[in-house]
């Protein structure tokens, strides 16, 4: 009985001891908060700077704002003919002229002619060349073309008409020339006081009088390899082709060739548009064109041929002879894949056998208007949020307001500007890139923080901005 | 025989009559037992104080002359309310540090926050009242949406604990802005846990 009263003793202390906790958890007060917002129009807002190469579409209260920028790009010649001339006036200047003949202009052509009596069985040769300087190596390890249009008044026997490799100080060159009974040939004439001529090589090809078709001599001056070629150029055709090959003269100049062998009629060609390069004279061709992009090649308003790029830096070539190997209005443009011109080189002259480069080039552009529409600065910044990029050295970013931050870099770092003040008025958005080959382009998303005090402090607010580059 | 009937049935009336009579009696008996409510109001444990962004600019202001709004931020004369008055705009609007909860106690308290009634914004705004747990940095201890009633869950100020109010408010584009919205929040503390604060005022 004594035990059950101490039990109860305990149970009374423990009880006491739980109220003052059971009190605490109880207590609970209140204090009122309230949160009242009242919106404002945007005090800045993103606008289209209308810059070339610059596409901005804002959002409908321009706070935010998706930029597209295409890359500059400029077509710019690669490697060009060696010499050409036009002949528009005749014979040019420097041009050094021996043998029996004469020569002359016609109609923005060069003539030339061989008639008379023959000369003791040994032919008659009327030669123009170019000697003021070597044109080319001839240690040169590839084939070097010579081109040039060629209409004659008599295709018969002993008579050629025709362009040459011809030697500087000598009186030697290789020549192709048709005639002869509507040969194309490919000979050598040796002078030592007296001229020895050899066939090397010959095919037959059904040439007219009165017409005019592209001769193309080619020759490697490393291994003496030649190739003659004659086209149509009303058609396109090759009408036919010989090869021989020699190295007993080591020619550095070029040169026009009238020859007659035997009385009867004398023979009197005309030659226009003489090109020498180190590519088909009979082409044009533009390097470098990103898979999908469109290259135009046009004579004046004239279209003369369009071509697709297949391969990521891809050559596209234009067969111009149809036309001329030398076109006096030449002008070439590419398109992207998006059918927008990216480039465009002309009008101007362009010739056979010259090789264009279409390249990317650096730039630095405002892409975007900062407008502060309301009565106080703010203080703004970039700050990078996700990026992809290929084909560039480097791509920069800032804000210039009162001054200009420091540059956002992709690939970062700094992935954030410095802060700048954003007077009332326009202040923009700067990119400046640099790309590293064709077809570069980039994808970034940032955003731009602007604040009522200096430290993004106040409140902050960003915009998202989205930036394509190609 | 009739009188002899009659007598008894009235003897029962007056019986019963005595007998309601005392039972009104009994409950006229009233015991005085004394209690006594003693009332020691204390100085708040836990105050609001005005942060550091309180009654910064805020964006866009008042033309003819130019006068910029504020951010708002009214904390009673004891520390005992919050009223903040922001004026956010299209996109993302951070407001930092707006307003600070001192626990002056020596003890730790429990809070709680209650959206009581929602603000309203256009579809798929955010606005969030968000706590951190120092002046500067910190970790986050109470997320509550201002768009939606209900509470957040409860976190414990140590004692001279200060904690950090934030607002972050999205507005997409596209939307006509209202010109005013409003929600109303309790914070509610308690020096102990695991009770549910009742809804007060009743």
């Amino acid at each position: 009985m004594k035990y059950e009263k101490k039990n109860l003793f305990y149970i009374y202390i423990l009880f006491l001891t739980l109220i003052p906790f059971t009190a605490y958890a109880s207590i609970f007060t209140y204090y009122p908060v309230n949160v009242s917002l009242q919106p404002v129009s945007p005090p800045i807002v993103l606008r289209d700077p209308l810059q070339p190469g610059v596409s901005v579409s804002t959002g409908p209260a321009g706070a935010s704002a998706s930029i597209a920028y295409l890359i500059p790009y400029a077509i710019s010649l690669s490697q060009g003919a060696i010499y050409s001339n036009t002949f528009d006036t005749g014979l040019p200047v420097g041009w050094v002229t021996y043998g029996l003949g004469t020569w002359g202009s016609s109609t923005g052509r060069v003539s030339g002619g061989v008639s008379g009596s023959t000369k003791g069985g040994q032919g008659q040769t009327d030669v123009a060349y170019y000697k003021t300087s070597d044109l080319y190596s001839s240690s040169y390890s590839g084939y070097i073309y010579l081109a040039a249009y060629v209409s004659t008044s008599n295709v018969g026997a002993g008579r050629w008409a025709g362009i040459a490799f011809h030697g500087t100080a000598t009186q030697n060159f290789y020549a192709c020339l048709v005639g002869d009974n509507g040969m194309l040939e490919i000979a050598m004439r040796i002078y030592f006081g007296v001229e020895f001529w050899t066939v090397l090589s010959s095919a037959q090809a059904a040439i007219s009088t009165g017409s005019f078709y592209l001769l193309v001599c080619a020759r490697n001056p490393s291994t003496g390899a030649m190739l003659a070629q004659l086209y149509d150029p009303s058609t396109g055709f090759l009408l036919a082709s010989t090869s021989a090959s020699s190295t007993l003269i080591s020619p550095t100049s070029i040169g026009l060739v009238v020859r007659r062998v035997g009385g009867g009629p004398g023979v009197s060609p005309v030659f226009d548009e003489l090109v020498l390069s180190y590519r088909d004279p009979g082409s044009v061709c533009i390097t470098n064109i990103p898979s999908g992009w469109r290259a135009e090649l046009y004579n004046g308003s004239t279209l003369i041929g369009s071509q697709i790029s297949s391969g990521p830096a891809a050559e596209v070539c234009f067969q111009i002879f149809a036309i001329s190997t030398i076109l006096r209005q030449g002008v070439i443009r590419v398109y992207d894949s998006s059918n927008t011109l990216r480039a465009s080189l002309g009008p101007q002259l362009v010739v056979g056998g010259s090789l264009y480069r279409l390249d990317p080039q650096a730039s630095t552009a405002r892409i975007l208007n900062v407008v502060n529409l309301d009565g106080k600065g703010y203080y703004a910044l970039l700050t990078l949020s996700s990026y992809s990029y290929s084909g560039f050295s480097s791509i920069q970013i800032r804000v210039c307001g009162s001054t200009c931050s420091s540059w956002i870099s992709i690939p970062p770092p700094p992935a954030q500007t410095t802060e700048v003040q954003i007077p009332p008025g326009t202040s923009y958005v700067e990119l400046s890139q640099n790309p590293s080959q064709v077809g570069a382009q980039a994808s970034i998303s940032l955003f731009l923080n602007y604040s009522t005090l200096p430290g993004q402090g106040g409140v902050s607010v960003a915009y998202p901005i989205f930036i394509s580059i190609r | 025989m009739g009188a002899r009937l009659k007598r008894p049935a009235l003897a029962l009336s007056v019986a019963l009559a005595i007998a309601i009579i005392l039972s009104y009696a009994y409950s006229a008996v009233f015991v005085y037992y004394p209690m006594n409510v003693i009332l020691r109001p204390v100085d708040p444990p836990i105050i609001f104080s005005p942060g550091s962004n309180a009654n910064q600019n805020d964006l866009g202001g008042q033309n003819n002359p130019y006068d910029s709004n504020k951010i708002d931020v009214n904390t009673g004369l004891q520390g005992t309310v919050l009223s903040l008055t922001l004026h956010p705009t299209y996109q993302y609007n951070y407001y930092y540090n707006l307003s600070l909860i001192v626990n002056n106690d020596g003890k730790a308290y429990y809070i709680t926050l209650k959206v009581k009634q929602a603000a309203s914004l256009p579809p798929d705004s955010v606005a969030r009242l968000l706590v951190y747990n120092a002046p500067s940095g910190g970790d986050e201890v109470a997320d509550v949406s201002l768009l939606s009633t209900g509470d957040t869950a409860t976190a414990q100020i140590p004692a001279g604990g200060v904690w950090r109010i934030d607002v972050y408010i999205y507005i997409p584009e596209g939307n006509t802005l209202p010109s005013q919205t409003s929600a109303e929040v309790q914070l509610i503390y308690s020096p102990e846990t695991g009770v549910t604060p009742p809804i007060v005022p009743p």
